[in-house]
């Protein structure tokens, strides 16, 4: 489970953070293989998924975990907006541990519509 | 014994929902999220077919799925790692987990849109259980 991702300027290229606990597999896999998916979605159960190519990774610094504090609060108020009750809501989302962590970019090739109903799986661009 | 221990089944009730991770045989990955993953018995569980139509053709090529779940409990995860074992469109576990689906639907306001197509049995070849991920419950602040 990742906490946060920045879209860079060029908007093709994306890095996820990922807790370094969760890491090790993923990049032996990104290693031998290259090829990533990432879902991303709001509390509301709007989703998209982003699939690409591996470009690198790295520690995460200062600069992206302040990044990630502050999506892991935006996620507890979206939960709570959403209508999950603070008592799931909250630990759901303040317990994700995110470090150590590994910064995991990568170039987004496709985008695909994942919210729950008949266009799920659209591919977007 | 089975795989699955006791304390995972909080984490199959669809409270909150867990994603599921397939590769089509050229190697592409998938991710998605699913309502629920249904605990069959200590060895087996049952995905929900729905929408998610890649997933069941990455499944067809490559019978291999992991996934993670979590429990509204204890807010530990765990990750199982699946085979593929056949559909069911009727019979005790699809009537189950139908029911179940509907009531999902009815909570999160998607009445009408969840529908389940099949139960989708797996054979569960590891369950893990994900450290170092999760804060320990006493260890997250209540709001001042």
């Amino acid at each position: 489970m990742a906490v946060g991702a920045a879209v860079h300027h060029d908007r093709r290229t994306v890095t996820v953070f990922v807790p370094t606990a969760r890491a090790s597999r993923l990049l032996r896999d990104l290693a031998s293989n290259g090829r990533i998916a990432v879902g991303v979605s709001l509390a509301s159960h709007e989703a998209y998924q982003l699939k690409g190519t591996y470009v690198s990774s790295k520690p995460t610094d200062d600069a992206e975990r302040a990044h990630q504090e502050a999506r892991r609060n935006s996620l507890l108020a979206s939960a709570l907006e959403a209508g999950y009750p603070e008592a799931i809501a909250r630990p759901l989302t303040m317990g994700l541990a995110y470090t150590p962590g590994v910064a995991i970019t990568f170039r987004a090739e496709e985008v695909f519509l994942q919210t729950p109903g008949p266009g799920a799986g659209t591919l977007l661009s | 014994m089975g795989i699955l221990p006791d304390e995972i089944k909080p984490a199959m009730q669809g409270v909150i929902p867990s994603h599921v991770v397939t590769c089509s045989r050229d190697g592409t990955p998938n991710a998605s999220a699913i309502s629920q993953v249904y605990y069959v018995d200590a060895d087996h569980v049952a995905l929900s077919h729905q929408f998610f139509n890649k997933t069941k053709r990455n499944i067809e090529e490559n019978p291999r799925a992991a996934v993670w779940v979590i429990s509204p409990e204890t807010f530990e995860a765990w990750d199982l790692e699946l085979e593929f074992v056949g559909s069911e469109t009727s019979g005790p576990v699809f009537e189950v987990m139908e029911m179940q689906i509907e009531a999902i639907a009815s909570i999160v306001g998607m009445k009408g849109i969840f529908k389940l197509r099949a139960a989708d049995i797996f054979r569960v070849t590891a369950a893990t259980k994900a450290v170092g991920e999760r804060i320990p419950l006493t260890e997250i602040r209540a709001p001042r």
